[in-house]
């Protein structure tokens, strides 16, 4: 792994850690809660999964900021859709630096709606959470961590820095050099459309 | 023009261009969430006259559970990089209801509240 990536690295055990956590607690104490068959037990199950969700995801974006600090100079939002584009600048392929997608448009679409339970789970006090969907969303994050995880990491031990196109030397002083296909950007973003300039979700390959 | 009558005539007209992309985005918001067949309002400062440069756009959406994301992502997708918080109507206890649906307004309604701002 190249030292730049030693900051993301470090994100990624911190977010397996909490995710561990998390899966820990649905096996231990969530059973004997539920036994209770109580409302506010029912709650209090709802309220630490919303939590867990959101500190798996918060990390999970936390993962992400770092890499693409790396590999992309940063988020290309820094306003109130930098949630939004950060999984989606994931999702795609750099055509500037010639990287390749961080996570498939699968994870990139579990993530999004991850995101969106946040978004509520952030708005709603916990007693209002819906049961059924709090676990719909806890299945869906247990279901896609192990995979958004092998895929950063995956990138991150293919990446390889002397092939970004910003870095390589001029084709004149060194010769034949395999230049890096280009690829081109899958986020739809309609520049033309007013108020849905906003849009960020990539396309389906 | 003292520095203080500056400042807030800066400030003024901060506020009335803010406020005018506000109500051009929560339109927008309120008609796309609209075609899905919600019903849906903008709530809080905006709706009440209390907006302010530092104000976001409050929704309440009237969905069920399993579309709360769509009706998100309608919202999201208008309101781009400005601030924005969506509750479902659903999720609102019942004696919290009055309070936070005071003043409530749908598309037609802000327009009107902006008429008369």
């Amino acid at each position: 792994m190249h030292p730049e990536f030693s900051f993301a690295k470090r994100k990624i055990e911190e977010v397996k850690t909490e995710f561990a956590f998390a899966c820990e607690a649905e096996l231990s104490v969530i059973p004997s809660m539920l036994a209770q068959e109580t409302a506010v037990a029912i709650k209090s199950v709802s309220a630490l999964r919303a939590s867990s969700i959101e500190g798996v995801y918060t990390g999970l974006e936390g993962v992400l900021k770092e890499v693409l600090s790396v590999v992309d100079d940063g988020v290309s939002s820094a306003g109130d859709s930098w949630h939004a584009r950060l999984i989606a600048q994931a999702a795609d392929a750099n055509s500037q630096s010639g990287r390749s997608a961080i996570i498939t448009a699968d994870v990139y679409a579990a993530l999004d709606r991850l995101r969106a339970f946040r978004h509520i789970e952030r708005n709603v006090y916990r007693h209002l959470l819906r049961h059924e969907s709090v676990r719909e969303n806890f299945d869906l994050m247990k279901g896609v961590f192990p995979t958004f995880i092998q895929q950063v990491e995956e990138f991150i031990e293919g990446y390889r820095f002397d092939e970004r196109q910003n870095d390589i030397p001029n084709e004149s002083a060194a010769g034949e050099i395999d230049r890096p296909v280009a690829v081109e950007p899958t986020t739809e973003i309609d520049q033309n459309a007013d108020e849905a300039s906003d849009d960020v979700a990539p396309r389906k390959p | 023009m003292s520095v203080y009558s500056r400042v807030a005539t800066g400030s003024a007209e901060v506020l009335a261009e803010r406020q005018r992309v506000a109500v051009r985005k929560a339109v927008g918001a309120l008609d796309a969430v609209g075609k899905l067949g919600f019903r849906v309002w903008v709530v809080g400062s905006l709706a009440k006259g209390r907006f302010n440069v530092h104000s976001d756009i409050d929704f309440v959406v009237d969905c069920p559970t399993n579309r709360e994301y769509d009706a998100f992502r309608a919202i999201e997708r208008i309101m781009g990089d400005f601030p924005f918080h969506m509750v479902p109507f659903q999720r609102l206890e019942q004696d919290a209801i009055p309070f936070m649906m005071e003043g409530a307004l749908d598309a037609s309604g802000i327009l009107v509240r902006q008429a008369k701002d």
